[in-house]
């Protein structure tokens, strides 16, 4: 049975390989928009498709009253879905499942365009899934987790504390705590080509030239990108300015959109924070030329199953 | 496990059904906890939920209006609503697996809606009450919602991590007592994982004195609402979720 109301319908859908992923179908009550490309929501971390703090279930409906149909879904392993079975990495799993998620709404809804929206995790799989599938004409990546850690991304976490006088009250503790601070940040700085040593939920985070190749790779390939941060995770970004400083040619496409929710944490905890950020996707939805991707520097499509 | 949407069709409820594999003539609803510790427990519901299926039961875990995919807007719920949504889900199960009688499982402030729901009905032959919430006031303070002048007033209502309390439902939370687990309750059990073996004690002898039959069982084990698993399932409380199906069984 189907969730009925005014502005939108829903379905609790089971599909992939042996229909062990589960998702939930919101489209809207009148006609998907043929100009809008379909979305699909992603997991944030392990929390199931619901998102943090129940955000993909207003994104869902929200993006309905405007025409826009969405599937939020688990995962292999997470929430509701089963895990894989002889599956080797992580990485191949998540991009099956999205795979398989894509070739459901082209399927059961004639889907042939996708955006697709994820909170940390959730964007790194956006955007390596995107990289992947040329189907893909946007990505919404909140927090992605990313090469931050710069002499920049010191600076400011040291500046923010450097006046403040509770800092000054135990001289000998704070001297120790910045000397540590420097040395981890010097630590985590991924090499500059290949996958950094640390991870974030399994998956390898990129190096700066590889990461700056990805998005510029999207960009050239006609892929739109609304990227968004939070100060919420102060250990991957923590000033306004890094994305554009750490990737300047990608932060200057005319394709990609840039915001930071100043006031917002990492899972969107308050309710005005949260929409908030649905009026910003919705806008950006509304107002972007989604045209019909290029393939340019991007993997073979995969053929539906 | 078969996810739909059932219930009223301006209100609908998502439900996540566990059928027996090899058939069975028993049924359960699971009756999640509250905000944050909802999102936290999914994956240990979705375990006791599979664990019950292959030990014979019909299982249904669904979630509340305003919460999770079901329907509506937290701002709109209230503990009456819930508590007619596990009446819902309980003819729900019933019609599923043909039933003529289900045990209903809560979790937390799920146990206290589900012990509520549990009254007088003569089809809930069975009711699990796993580390139920019996002092709202503490429970309200224990996730994190600010102290509240006596009387409370208009401006009650207030933000607890990422949930929206309205003042309606920070009262129905708040007059979460022992006598929430009143008469006319069927066969409980009364779980506790805490550290403190005692902890069940002064339920318990409510729960014995006004007459119901009560067993305890005093299980050391994660707390479920409040750890962040990693993924595929690892570190679930599994002796606690054993203990409430061989208790079922």
């Amino acid at each position: 049975m189907d969730d009925v109301n005014a502005s939108y319908r829903e379905k609790a859908v089971a599909f992939g390989e042996q229909r062990s992923l589960v998702g939930i179908l919101t489209v809207p009550a009148g006609k998907h928009n043929d100009r809008a490309p379909h979305v699909i929501l992603l997991n944030s971390g392990v929390i199931h498709r619901v998102g943090a703090n129940r955000l993909h279930v207003r994104l869902a409906r929200a993006l309905s009253s405007v025409g826009i149909t969405t599937l939020r879904f688990d995962l292999s392993g997470i929430g509701d879905s089963e895990r894989r079975g002889a599956i080797p990495s992580l990485r191949e799993s998540v991009e099956r499942d999205i795979a398989d998620a894509i070739d459901h709404l082209s399927t059961t809804q004639g889907a042939t365009r996708f955006v697709l929206m994820g909170l940390c995790s959730g964007a790194f799989d956006a955007m390596h899934a995107a990289l992947g599938e040329n189907r893909v004409v946007g990505a919404v990546m909140v927090d992605i987790p990313g090469p931050f850690q710069t002499w920049r991304f010191i600076v400011y976490h040291l500046g923010e504390r450097l006046f403040h006088f509770l800092s000054w009250r135990r001289p000998g503790e704070k001297a120790v705590f910045y000397s540590r601070a420097i040395l981890s940040s010097v630590r985590t700085q991924p090499t500059a080509a290949g996958n950094g040593r640390y991870v974030i939920g399994g998956r390898s985070r990129a190096g700066r030239q590889r990461m700056a190749g990805q998005l510029e790779t999207l960009l050239g390939g006609g892929v739109r990108l609304l990227v968004i941060f939070t100060p919420g995770v102060e250990t991957n970004y923590n000033h306004r300015s890094l994305f554009r400083t750490t990737f300047p040619r990608a932060a200057a496409h005319p394709g990609l959109s840039f915001d930071y929710f100043a006031e917002a944490d990492h899972i969107f905890s308050r309710d005005r924070e949260r929409s908030r950020l649905v009026e910003r996707v919705l806008a950006w939805m509304g107002n972007e030329p989604f045209g019909v991707a290029h393939d340019a520097g991007r993997e073979a499509p995969r053929q539906p199953a | 496990m078969n996810p739909f949407f059932f219930g009223r069709s301006e209100s609908h409820l998502f439900g996540a059904y566990d059928s027996p594999p090899a058939g069975g003539a028993r049924g359960a609803v699971l009756c999640y906890p509250f905000g944050r510790e909802y999102l936290l427990a999914h994956g240990t519901f979705r375990l006791l939920a599979r664990s019950l299926s292959a030990a014979g039961y019909h299982v249904l875990r669904f979630d509340y209006s305003g919460t999770g995919d079901s329907a509506g807007e937290l701002a709109d719920a209230s503990e009456a609503q819930w508590i007619d949504d596990i009446h819902a889900a309980i003819d729900e199960t019933k019609d599923l697996g043909q039933l003529g009688q289900v045990a209903l499982i809560g979790m937390r402030y799920g146990g206290a809606l589900a012990a509520l729901a549990a009254r007088g009905r003569r089809d809930v032959d069975r009711l699990v009450l796993w580390d139920p919430t019996s002092d709202g006031a503490s429970y309200l303070a224990s996730v994190g919602a600010p102290v509240l002048a006596a009387g409370g007033g208009e401006d009650a209502g207030c933000e607890v991590s990422g949930v929206v309390l309205t003042p309606r439902l920070r009262g129905d939370i708040e007059h979460v007592t022992h006598a929430t687990y009143g008469h006319g309750l069927p066969r409980t059990l009364l779980l506790t994982t805490g550290t403190a073996s005692d902890e069940a004690v002064p339920l318990r002898d409510h729960l014995t004195a006004v007459g119901v039959a009560c067993t305890v069982k005093h299980v050391p084990d994660i707390p479920a609402w409040a750890t962040e698993w990693g993924r595929a399932g690892a570190g679930m409380p599994v002796v606690a979720v054993n203990a409430i199906v061989g208790w079922m069984t």
